[in-house]
Parts: structure tokens; sequence; C-alpha cells
């Protein structure tokens, strides 16, 4: 059976930047459109780094932002100044 | 010249919900109304709580003090979430700037090395009282009754860990960001004879059963001879003593207790109003806590104030507790 | 100051100082005086230290970040209602998933807020204390968002209009009444695995999300606005839940077996209590978005698989009973929808039968068990009505002692058989709707057997009155012919069929086009 880790946003322009740099990042993600909503699902392990976002969105981003516009995830979270992990580590 | 907007104009079935309609009849609701009058539970409560059979999930008789309706008492702030959380956020924006422009300028380590002792003995050790207080009004919040009460005091909880958190970054400011002076601070806080009967105080506090008893020797009593010897006398003495730069780090606090003292005594004049018992009992709880923190405060002040300071304050904290209707017991 | 040997703390280090090192080990008083409940659950605690900071969210952000959203969320309510927002709703129908939100689940949050406000003291690690008490107030911010949003459907609609008192009365309300109460009297750390936990993490995406995606589906701004945003707060809330259940593994092995008690019990009290989501997702939402099996499949099947297997390590297993909510999932929100059909005398929502499509799609999402064992049901309570005879139950439905649902749900091996199990206590005969559930008051009977049972209530005439019309006007305050009843000719149905310049139908029938086209 697989183990998904994810993450989803409301459907907003500051979850574009994210949902991009995270597929930028993690190319087996998988991303879903939902009412209003964004889902991304990975096998095992999805990361957000702070760097990608940054070049992104063309300004210094703190990890922390993403609270404004998560909707809920799913996996052990791993969090540091410069990224933000979901992981399952079996 | 008028624009005809046409729309669907439908006119309400009716203006509010039910409960606010017995309270203040059927008219439009403030938002503060909406969120904190009768949104608890109050009866039909399915199981005794294992941790205290003896009263129920929420429970009047938790505290002595007795009122037929707990939502006489209000917030003058009218403090609802949005309401609060916007407030700070405009409070702590000024702070972050001040605390940035602080450590910018290196204001801080820039102060005599005498005055940074005083700064790391005296001020910095607060954040743990803080920290009593929060868990004290965290508890308050658990266990009181009504939605207009409940509610400020998980404010004030929030609001005490946010400043027992900005004396930290003050601790922070003076040991350039190791952690070093707030290990010291926090042997002070431990060991020192200066903070020995602040920190019983507390202690003694964490015990206290009753909630309204609880939030009075924290809030009004503690609270009321505590924060302005520190934030405003000790402040002066640091300005008189080439420290003024310290007081843009404790403008929060000392805007807060302005705020947070009107809540606290129209909550008290509420309860005294309500009977001459609360009124007793108040008095009562009143004349063995207040004597009690003067007693804990004073080598406090004694090292950073001068006891004088300590002796003014309880006298301007006695003509306070006689506009709420109480005695202090100095007279 | 001092020497300056000592590297600048990195972020995580910083976050313990500005936390957990506030706190202090007392001397003065003894710590099992200042903290007398952590003990009595029998979890074993050796090292508060070891307690991982599930978020690391000082006050000072924590209130520019809560602000900005707050000041969002209000700027949308404002428009919402300056644009009389409830007229562009899907269908008045939808008005009926709001009722049951606001009377069944936001009285639960203001209670999580309590909740969490005494456990935010009663522990000696102040790094979790301090979690709880962010997770209070967040709590205390949900009800009031929710009833700041609700605030202008209850001004054009019926039936929103006292949901505190219902709360505490309303048969059905004692459904997640009991939940919340089940979880807030016992000690502090059941609590967390209760509502952190079990709740939070494994069970909530199956309340707000599919409610939120609901509101965006059927034109609810108001309400996809506040779930929305009260979800980026669940996040912190879930990810608090995971902490807290590994924490207490890790801390002793003795902790294992009470856990895992813990885990199966508030795993099936929290599936009994989202049938009522499941039957909201099936039949209250005029525009569809997923089914409750898809649901149940995603993110309890898909999601709780992966998690069980992370938990596997520590000794625990997936919860007792979880292949009986794998047959479940395909008959209970019909089960309980036919209930609340014939119950709706006594609801502060309206009912109604499916119109074809709703049943097509019923048909084509339940392929297994809805033309079998539901529609024809459904379809003759059809003609019924179309026949003038509405079909109202007037008797009281018998509630299980546990989740206080109706027992009406049916065997997992048998869907024609009723499910019903009884136990002797103390020379008394108790009924349960399911092993589940039996389990659960064996566990704890000096708990249940003190549960405020609704139906006993009424029949004991401790409820304002002996027949149902007294009990349901006085007792409920639920207002007869507005509130209740069929959704088809009701006062609600008036207005919006007035607003959408819509002709009233001669006679009240299920909205189908088949009796049109006939």
């Amino acid at each position: 059976m697989s183990s998904l880790v994810y993450i989803a946003f409301q459907d907003n322009d500051a979850a574009r930047y994210l949902v991009e740099s995270i597929i930028q990042d993690n190319p087996h993600a998988v991303v879903q459109h939902h009412p209003a909503m964004i889902r991304i699902e990975a096998e095992k392990r999805l990361e957000i780094r702070r760097e990608t976002v940054e070049e992104n969105l063309g300004r210094a981003w703190d990890v922390q932002e993403m609270l404004l516009d998560v909707i809920t995830i799913g996996g052990n979270v791993d969090e540091d100044d410069d990224r933000f992990v979901l992981e399952w580590k079996n | 010249m008028s624009v005809e907007i046409k729309t669907n104009t439908v006119e309400p079935i009716r203006q509010t919900f039910s409960n606010l309609q017995r309270r203040f009849g059927d008219k439009p609701a403030s938002r503060y109304q909406e969120a904190s009058f009768d949104i608890e539970a109050v009866t039909n409560f399915h199981y005794r709580p294992l941790w205290d059979p003896q009263h129920e999930l929420h429970d009047p008789t938790r505290t002595a003090i007795r009122m037929a309706d707990w939502h006489k008492v209000t917030d003058p702030r009218q403090f609802y979430y949005g309401a609060y959380v916007q407030t700070r956020a405009r409070m702590q924006e000024a702070t972050e700037h001040a605390y940035g422009f602080c450590e910018k300028r290196e204001l801080l380590s820039r102060l005599p090395a005498e005055l940074q002792a005083k700064l790391l003995r005296c001020l910095v050790p607060l954040r743990h009282a803080e920290l009593g207080a929060n868990m004290n009004n965290s508890s308050i919040a658990g266990d009181s009754i009504a939605g207009t009460v409940t509610q400020m005091h998980i404010y004030q909880a929030m609001d005490r860990l946010g400043m027992g958190q900005y004396l930290s970054r003050i601790g922070l400011l003076l040991d350039g960001g190791t952690g070093e002076a707030l290990d010291q601070a926090k042997a002070y806080w431990l060991d020192d004879p200066i903070w020995q009967g602040l920190r019983r105080y507390v202690e003694d506090s964490f015990v206290i059963r009753d909630w309204f008893e609880l939030g009075l020797a924290q809030n009004l009593v503690l609270d009321g001879l505590l924060q302005p010897l520190m934030y405003q006398r000790f402040d002066q003495w640091l300005t008189e003593n080439g420290g003024s730069d310290v007081a843009m780090l404790t403008e929060f606090m000392r805007d807060w207790y302005g705020e947070s003292t009107r809540w606290v005594d129209a909550m008290f004049k509420t309860v005294l109003a309500e009977s001459e018992a609360n009124r007793e009992q108040v008095q009562a709880w009143l004349e063995v806590w207040e004597p009690r923190a003067y007693e804990a405060l004073l080598p406090l002040a004694e090292e950073a104030t001068g006891i004088a300071a300590l002796d003014e304050v309880r006298s301007a904290f006695a003509t306070r507790l006689q506009k709420i209707g109480l005695k202090s017991r100095e007279e | 100051m001092a020497t300056h040997n000592k590297k600048r703390l990195n972020l995580k280090d910083k976050y313990r100082y500005l936390t957990r090192d506030l706190a202090w080990e007392t001397t003065y008083q003894k710590k099992e005086d200042v903290f007398p409940l952590e003990h009595f659950e029998g979890i074993k605690i050796t090292d508060w230290d070891k307690w991982e900071d599930p978020f690391r969210l000082t006050m000072d952000s924590y209130w520019k970040y809560q602000a900005e959203k707050e000041k969002k969320l209000y700027a949308i309510f404002d428009a919402f209602a300056q644009n009389n927002g409830h007229q562009n709703i899907s269908d008045a129908r939808y008005v009926n998933a709001l009722k049951l939100f606001l009377t069944g689940v936001s009285p639960l949050e203001y209670q999580a807020f309590q909740g969490f406000s005494r456990v935010g003291r009663q522990f000696s690690g102040a790094g979790a204390r301090v979690a709880c008490q962010m997770q209070a107030i967040d709590e205390l911010r949900h009800v009031q968002t929710q009833l700041h949003a609700m605030s202008h459907y209850n001004k054009h609609f019926n039936g929103l209009h006292d949901f505190s008192h219902m709360y505490d009365r309303v048969w059905f309300l004692s459904v997640p009444k009991s939940f919340m109460d089940d979880a807030r009297t016992a000690g502090p750390f059941e609590f967390l695995t209760a509502i952190s936990f079990s709740f939070e993490y494994v069970l909530t995406n199956l309340l707000f999300v599919p409610f939120m995606s609901g509101a965006a589906y059927n034109g609810d701004m108001a309400t996809v606005t506040f779930g929305f945003s009260a979800q980026s707060d669940e996040a912190r809330h879930m990810t608090l839940g995971l902490e807290v259940i590994k924490f207490m593994l890790e801390q002793h092995e003795d902790n294992v077996p009470i856990i895992q008690r813990w885990i199966d019990k508030w795993f099936w009290r929290g599936y009994r209590l989202l049938t009522l989501v499941g039957m909201m997702m099936d039949y209250m939402l005029p525009n569809k978005v997923m089914s409750w099996a898809e649901a149940w499949e995603v993110y309890y099947e898909q999601a709780g698989g992966a998690l069980f297997k992370d938990l596997e390590r520590y000794g625990i297993r997936p919860p007792k009973y979880v292949e009986q909510t794998t047959i479940g999932k395909e008959h209970i929100t019909h089960q309980v929808w036919a209930t609340f059909y014939q119950y709706s005398k006594a609801t502060n929502f309206h009912t109604w039968i499916p119109g074809d499509e709703e049943l097509n799609w019923l048909s084509e999402k339940y392929p297994n068990t809805f033309d079998k064992y539901y529609r024809p049901r459904f379809e003759f309570w059809r003609e019924q009505q179309a026949k003038g005879e509405r079909f109202y139950n007037d008797t009281l439905p018998h509630l299980c002692q546990v989740c206080q649902v109706p027992a009406i749900f049916t065997e997992p091996d048998d869907p024609t058989k009723l499910s019903h199990r009884s136990h002797v206590h103390e020379g008394e005969r108790y009924h349960f709707c399911s092993d589940g559930c039996c389990d659960i008051f064996k566990n704890e009977p000096v708990k249940y057997i003190q549960a405020w049972l609704p139906v006993h209530q009424i029949y004991q005439g401790n409820c304002e009155g002996g027949d149902l019309e007294t009990v349901v006007q006085k007792y409920f305050h639920i207002n007869i012919g507005q509130d209740n009843l069929e959704y088809v000719g009701s006062p609600d149905h008036q207005r919006w069929l007035a607003w959408k310049k819509l002709e009233t139908p001669s006679q009240p029938a299920g909205s189908n086009k088949e009796h049109d086209a006939a």
C-alpha cells in the first residue's frame, strides 16, 4: 500500500506561487484542482523550499507565511528556516 | 444625482439570533454581541468530569462568587477574536519596529555594563512571572462561565505569553542572541533573593482552586502592583540613569496594562454590585493577597527602584481599589 | 555584556527559549500540587524535554498572521451581506446543511476552546501547554467566525435562530454534544487523543473539506471563506495531534495499550458523529461534490492507511472495527437521511426526497447498495407524498446509549437486519447500535450510564411536556411550521421561489421531473 503525504491550499494567488515551487522541487508530486482548493499529494515525501518560493515570488518569504493559505496536511511535519517537509517514515 | 441600484431588495425575517432577541430585543446585534453571548452549553451535560466529579462540566459553583448571569460581566473593549488580534497586530508592528531599531543600532549593548547588568537582574527574569500569568489565565478561561468572561481570559493568557517573549528578546539583545543572558536571568529567578518573594507568590497562585480568587490574585492584585512598579517606576529610574532607550522595548507592556485594567476593573465592579455576599468574599480575598503581593515585591523594589516607589504604587493601587469599591488594607 | 563565546541560536533553540524555557521547576509548591491531573490516567511521561514543538509560532507572528486572515475574512462577510449573497446560492435546500453545521458543529468549537484552555494549564511540559493554548484561542476564533458568517443567513432563513439553546436539548444534537462532553470530562491526555489526534488529525478533513467544498459548489461564499480560513489553523492543530500521539508513545511502553484503547474508542465515536456529515454530503447539497463513500476512501482509507502504517513501529494497530466502516460507507448516509426524513417534525432543518437526478447520482455512487436497499424506499415515500400523505413518524427513535444516534444501522454482514447490542450493568439493560459502542460502554460503564438521552428524558416528562408538539416548540425552541417539516412548501422554499421569481408548486411533492412530465 502506498504512503501518500499531501497538502492543500486555498485556490488563490499566493497558492499559485507555492504550487509552482512545489512542482519544481518535487517532480513526483501530483496536483489536483478541487472547488476553491488545490491539493498536492506525493509518495512518501514533499518539500517546500524557501529558496525556490523566493525565486518565484521575487521577494523574501518566511516559511510561516504559508500558514495563511494552507487548508490541510497529511504526514509528519518538519519545519525550519529554509524548508517545510511532509514525510512518512515507513 | 441619484444612482438607481437595481437589486432584489428583501426584508430580513429577523434581525438577529433568538438568544440576543431575548436579551436586547429584535434589532441588529453587534459582532461582539453575536460572538460573546450564550455561546456555551449550560444544561443537560452528559457526564461528570473524571477530574472533578463534584461539579458539572460547566459549573457556576467552581467559584464562591455568585452571579445570576455571568454575561453581566462584559468587555469594555468589546473584543471578540477578530477585534483582539487586529488590535494586537497593530501593537506588535510598532513593537517589532522598536526591537529591530534597537538591534540594528545595538542600543542595549552600548549601555554601560552596570546598567546592562541591572536590566538582566531586575527586568528580564520577569519573563517567568509572565508565564505564571499565562498559566493562570488559561486556567480561568477553562474553568469560568459565560463567553463574555472566558474569552477575556484567553486573550489575557496569550498576551502574557507574548510579553514573556518580548522580555526574553530583551535578554537576547543583551547577549547577542546566544541565550546566555536568559540562562542567567533564570538563575536569578530561581535563586536570587530579590525574586524569591515574587516566585513564591506566583507558585502559590498555581494552587488556588477558585478561579475568581485566582483572577483576583493575578490580574487585579499582583499586576496592579507589579506592572506599574516595573514598567512605570523602574522605567523612570532607567530614564534618569542613562537607560532611556529601554523604554521603547517596554512600550507594549505599558499600553497593554492601561488597556487591561479597563476590563479587570469593569469585571470587579459588576461582580461587587451583584450582592453584598460577593463584596464580602472579594474583600476577604483581597485582604489575603494584597499584603502578600506587597511583601513579595519588597526585595525586588529595594533593588530596582527603592521601596518608596513601591509604596507610591501601593497607594495609587489603593485609590484604584476604592474606585472599584474595595478597601485596601493599607487604609 | 558578558562573554560572547556561545553561538547565536538557531530557530528551533530560539523558540525553546521563547516558550518552554519560560517555565521552571517549582520549589515553593510541590509539582504534583501544581499539576495535579497529570497522572490519574496512567500515562507515564518521563521527560517533557523530548516534546517536539509541532509548530514554532511566537505570539507576535501569531497576532500578525491571524489579523491578516481576519481582515480578509470580515471583508468578505461584509461584501456577502451587502450584496445579498444568500440569493446567489444554488438552491435554498442548501441552507439546511448550514443549519446542521451551526447547531451541531459551532457549539463544539466553543467546547474545544474551553477544553484546550484547561489542558493548556494542566501539563507540566510548557511546550505542550503553549501549543494547546494556541489551539484554544483558535477554537474560539472558529465559533465566532462561524456565528458571524451565519448571522446573515439567520436573517433570511429559519432554523438557525437558537443554535445554542438547541444544542443543549434537541434529540439528535446530543450526538455531537455527548461526543465533546465525553472528551472534555476525560483526563488531559485522553482529551488530546480524542480531539487533537483522533478528531483533528484523523477525521477533521471529513468534516471541513466536504462542508467547504460543498459551500464552494453551491455558491456560498461566506461559508467557503470562514471554512478555509479556519482550516489554515487546522493545519497547526493536526500537527499538534500527531506530535501528541508520537510523544506519548515514545515516552513509555506502558502508554501503548492505554492509547490503543483511546484510539479505538475515539475513532468509533468520531465515525458515528460523522454520519451526520455524510448525510449532509449525499443528501443536503443540491450541487454535490463527492459522495460520502468517496470522501471516506480519500480522507480515511488512504490518508489513515498511511498514518497507521507509520504508527506501527510503536505497536499501534489501526482502530478496532475499522473493517465495519468499509462496509458501512455504502449504507450509513442513506439510513440516516431516511431517519431524519421521518422525524422531521422534531428537527430544526427541513428534509425532502431527492429529485430524480439526485437519486440517479446516488445509484451511480453506490452501485452495490442504493438501488437494492434504499431507492425503493425513497420512491415509495415520494409516491405517498404526491398523494398528500407525506410520511412522518410520530414516535421518537431509540437512541444508542453511547453515540446517541438512533439505533438504525444494519448488521455489517446483513444490510437487511438492524444492528442491536445490549449489555446488563448492575441489573439494568443498556442498548447500543454496534459492537463499537457496546465495547466503549463496557470499558467505562460508570461514565455512560450517566448519559442524558433526550428521548428517555422526553418520555420521562423532563422536557416541558409529554406530547411531541409541546416538546418541539417549547423545549427545543423549534418553531413548528417554520423551522421543521418537509422542505417543499416550507416558508424557506416559498421565499426562495419569490426571490427567484419562480412559481410555487401547486402541491407539495418531491421536486421530480417524472412527476411534472406525467
